[in-house]
């Protein structure tokens, strides 16, 4: 069901947590279904995500305010994980079919045709989930350039004709 | 495709800005105020929504194609694997020594195991087991002949309660009677052309 998978990839790129989306979801298909009257054919996807963004503020207010409760163990638990988080969300888009290893392996292809300074910078923020300012301090560049390079790289990774085919295929089922 | 040189790509424009915003958003970069317009912006405009969808997917594609491939060829990340892992790479003539070291042990269990199966070695192992069982008969005999014994007796008390049970045919007890005279001498002496004393 390629809607379940979108609403979930959303609700992860809102949340940045499997669980909690995965949590969201479930809250999301309950609210929708109870609010069924008012869904139009039209606006039907609209009208998901705007219930699916509504749970996900919902429930990060309430993960907010256990936070402050426990505020020290949360972030011992963040710094911890935030390795495996990438690992496990990037693991959960394989199994929803949102990515798939033709397009892992386009993706490989495009990166190794970047030039290696970019490689770095797309490797660390993507893969080693640092931050922009920390790749900047660490490579010694500017800011902005770490941004510049990145941005480009991206639009290099995106206009990749395999990578294209696979997304069009996604839109197409 | 496109193969885009370090040069050229320099120049290269850059990702669309709600795209790229975004992909800053699914990566946590933007401060919480921005976020929270973001997500106000998400509200009014679906196309956003679908943004951070197609982000989101980037990354995670992204992130499993460093994961393959740092796996796969970087020799950081092979330094990172678990020791069991990661084979060490050994040169051709070790691995020469080993295999024939290996070889030579196969070929000696082999001859160790043929020579235990051959009839002398079968000849032998018979021999032990009959000592084996002779002693342990000898010790039987000497050490519990008082259990030999009073097992034969308890046979035997089993037997004659038998034959006491039976009955014996009356001929039997006469030819007994008969022999017993005879023996004692209380039987005259008979012809055995004289059949008188019998009828």
């Amino acid at each position: 069901m390629q809607w379940e998978a979108d609403l979930k990839a959303f609700l992860l790129g809102i949340l940045k947590n499997r669980d909690l989306a995965e949590d969201a979801f479930q809250r999301m298909v309950i609210r929708a279904i109870e609010a069924a009257q008012s869904a139009h054919a039209a606006t039907l996807r609209g009208w998901l995500f705007r219930i699916a963004q509504n749970e996900a503020r919902l429930l990060l207010r309430e993960q907010k305010r256990q936070a402050t409760h426990q505020k020290g163990f949360a972030e011992q638990v963040a710094s911890g994980q935030s390795e495996r988080q990438v690992t496990a969300k990037a693991q959960w888009m394989l199994e929803l079919g949102l990515v798939n290893e033709e397009a892992v392996q386009a993706i490989q292809r495009s990166m190794l045709r970047l030039p290696p300074e970019y490689q770095e910078v797309i490797r660390r923020r993507m893969y080693d989930d640092q931050t922009f300012a920390e790749i900047a301090e660490e490579m010694k560049l500017p800011l902005g350039t770490v941004l510049t390079w990145m941005r480009r790289s991206l639009l290099r990774l995106k206009e990749d004709s395999q990578l294209r085919s696979f997304a069009d295929d996604l839109h197409d089922t | 495709m496109n193969n885009l040189s370090d040069d050229n790509l320099h120049e290269a424009p850059l990702i669309d800005g709600a795209q790229w915003l975004a992909l800053q958003f699914v990566l946590g970069e933007l401060t919480e105020e921005q976020s929270e317009q973001f997500q106000l912006a998400m509200m009014e405009d679906v196309s956003l929504c679908e943004a951070v969808v197609e982000a989101t997917r980037l990354t995670a594609g992204i992130s499993l194609a460093c994961g393959s491939e740092s796996v796969a060829s970087s020799p950081v990340s092979l330094a990172t694997l678990p020791a069991s892992t990661v084979e060490p790479v050994r040169p051709a003539f070790s691995r020469t020594i080993v295999l024939g070291a290996i070889i030579a042990m196969a070929m000696t269990v082999l001859a160790v195991v043929t020579l235990q199966n051959s009839p002398e070695s079968a000849l032998s192992v018979a021999a032990d087991d009959a000592t084996a069982t002779a002693d342990a008969l000898a010790m039987l005999l000497k050490n519990d002949t008082s259990t030999y014994a009073n097992n034969d007796f308890d046979e035997w008390s089993v037997s004659e309660d038998s034959i006491s049970s039976l009955v014996a045919p009356e001929w039997l007890l006469t030819a007994v009677d008969l022999d017993a005279a005879f023996e004692s001498g209380d039987l005259p002496v008979v012809n055995p052309d004289d059949e008188s004393g019998i009828y």
